[in-house]
């Protein structure tokens, strides 16, 4: 509650009860970022403690996992404060219209499964325009399939991109009273938290503890763990970015922990390609690792497995640098 | 036809000639390069010593980002072999690595029976006995060994 009342303070003196854009955007921002956040912390555990099975799949099934911890969090949330967890934070309040039915279902609907999907299809899409591009063979239908979604795709992406844009300056302008798609499409409009409201949320919060089922109990001290953790980490991140101006000539360590130097052996490791033995074809280096494959062994091996054939360090195509060497060329 | 699988079989199988580890060997079946046999020969000073182990090695398309099916076709008594012939071996399942090769799979084997695991048990009767009871183990194991010498 701090931090909404602390937002509402700053503002007040200019502020309709229509907030402006940019407190909609960082909102949507703060909203966008949790999910990258989960997945890039998944991912340093997963190169801490590299052969744990359930974190390869807590990893591999990350968004889905994220999916059910976003649902219970905003769930809650709107049930408590009618509005997202984001949105809370900076101090808004979703306000429905009245004859619609199931607010919290449309809002979850329209703000969690949807940017769910269109991140599942933006992944389907990058894969797919990578098989294409290797002319990775498939079945009649599929390649058929694949080719057409591969070309409708960019386009689909550009509207969403563009109504997006559109409705963020029509807001501006004051034409739309909606600031981007998910609100338009759940009919809803945001607010300021006024301080009638603001007491009808403590009630509810006080309402919630009481409660004897558990889990509302483990969602709530979990949200409130993740405003309280998001408020004291931007503090001490901005103490670490002054502290570290300061004394710019101390070298941080690396973040996770250094590999064990690879064996080498000598015979293989000059000219051959460590997946299929032959010899190199257009050699490709993994920075992850620093072995040298031949790019189609590894980028195979890649999109089924996500790690070093190697080291097991998790690893995908990004990673990968051409090497052009002198007898190659 | 020629596929990445197949021509890595190949190579596997070049190596395998050209540089023989000690005590295993394979071969592609006659007519089916996916499908190997082979024998590993048990490592001295171990209950092993002296028996012939057959096996089948089935590949698929899929290797060697996929590791292949591995099992003993001679009777075994081993903590980590189970009745069927299936081996429990990390480096066949989860630890699997594409650089694993036909002759790397063999001698792995081969470091099983004289090092068995008896706490991931295959065979909760041979990891017992091999904790407890060893020399009623080494019996159970010599008869395996003298029956591997018989069958075909």
């Amino acid at each position: 509650m701090a931090q909404a009342n602390f937002i509402n303070a700053g503002v007040t003196s200019t502020s309709s009860p229509r907030p402006s854009i940019f407190q909609l955007l960082a909102s949507g921002g703060l909203h966008r970022s949790i999910c990258p956040a989960f997945e890039h912390i998944l991912r340093l555990l997963k190169t801490r403690h590299h052969s744990s099975q359930a974190l390869d799949l807590l990893y591999k099934y990350c968004d889905e996992f994220w999916l059910l911890i976003d649902l219970s969090l905003e769930s809650y949330y709107l049930k408590t404060y009618n509005a997202l967890f984001s949105e809370h934070f900076y101090g808004l309040t979703r306000s429905f219209k009245s004859n619609q039915r199931h607010p919290i279902l449309r809002s979850l609907l329209f703000s969690v499964i949807l940017p769910y999907v269109k991140r599942k299809l933006d992944r389907v899409f990058e894969s797919l325009r990578e098989s294409v591009a290797d002319g990775v063979p498939t079945s009649k239908i599929l390649e058929f399939s694949r080719l057409y979604f591969v070309r409708v795709y960019p386009y689909i992406h550009m509207i969403y991109e563009g109504l997006h844009l559109f409705l963020a300056i029509a807001y501006t302008l004051g034409r739309s009273s909606y600031h981007q798609l998910s609100t338009q499409l759940a009919g809803l409009t945001l607010t300021q938290i006024t301080t009638e409201a603001q007491s009808q949320f403590q009630e509810r919060e006080l309402k919630s503890r009481n409660s004897a089922q558990i889990l509302p109990k483990i969602i709530r001290s979990f949200a409130q763990t993740l405003t309280f953790g998001l408020e004291t980490g931007s503090f001490i991140l901005q103490f670490f970015n002054h502290w570290q101006s300061r004394t710019e000539h101390i070298q941080m360590g690396p973040t996770s922990d250094i590999p064990d130097p690879p064996e080498i052996d000598p015979e293989i490791s000059k000219t051959t390609c460590p997946i299929c033995h032959g010899p190199r074809r257009t050699e490709t280096l993994l920075s992850i690792s620093g072995y040298v494959f031949c790019y189609v062994c590894v980028v195979k091996y890649l999109r089924q497995h996500g790690k070093c054939p190697i080291t097991n360090f998790p690893a995908n195509e990004d990673s990968l640098i051409r090497l052009y060497s002198q007898e190659s060329s | 036809m020629s596929t990445a699988a197949r021509r890595r079989l190949m190579r596997d199988f070049k190596r395998l000639q050209e540089d023989p580890p000690a005590g295993v060997s394979g071969a592609p079946g006659e007519n089916n390069i996916m499908v190997w046999n082979a024998v590993i020969f048990g490592p001295h000073d171990t209950p092993f010593e002296d028996g012939t182990f057959k096996l089948t090695m089935e590949f698929s398309e899929e290797y060697p980002n996929k590791p292949p099916v591995v099992k003993f076709l001679s009777k075994m008594f081993h903590p980590n072999i189970y009745a069927d012939g299936g081996i429990c071996l990390d480096i066949l399942q989860n630890r699997w690595s594409p650089t694993y090769d036909v002759s790397a799979i063999l001698t792995s084997i081969q470091s099983l029976l004289s090092d068995p695991n008896p706490n991931s048990p295959a065979n909760s009767m041979a990891a017992q006995l091999f904790k407890e009871n060893r020399r009623e183990y080494e019996k159970r194991v010599k008869a395996c060994v003298e029956q591997s010498w018989c069958d075909d």
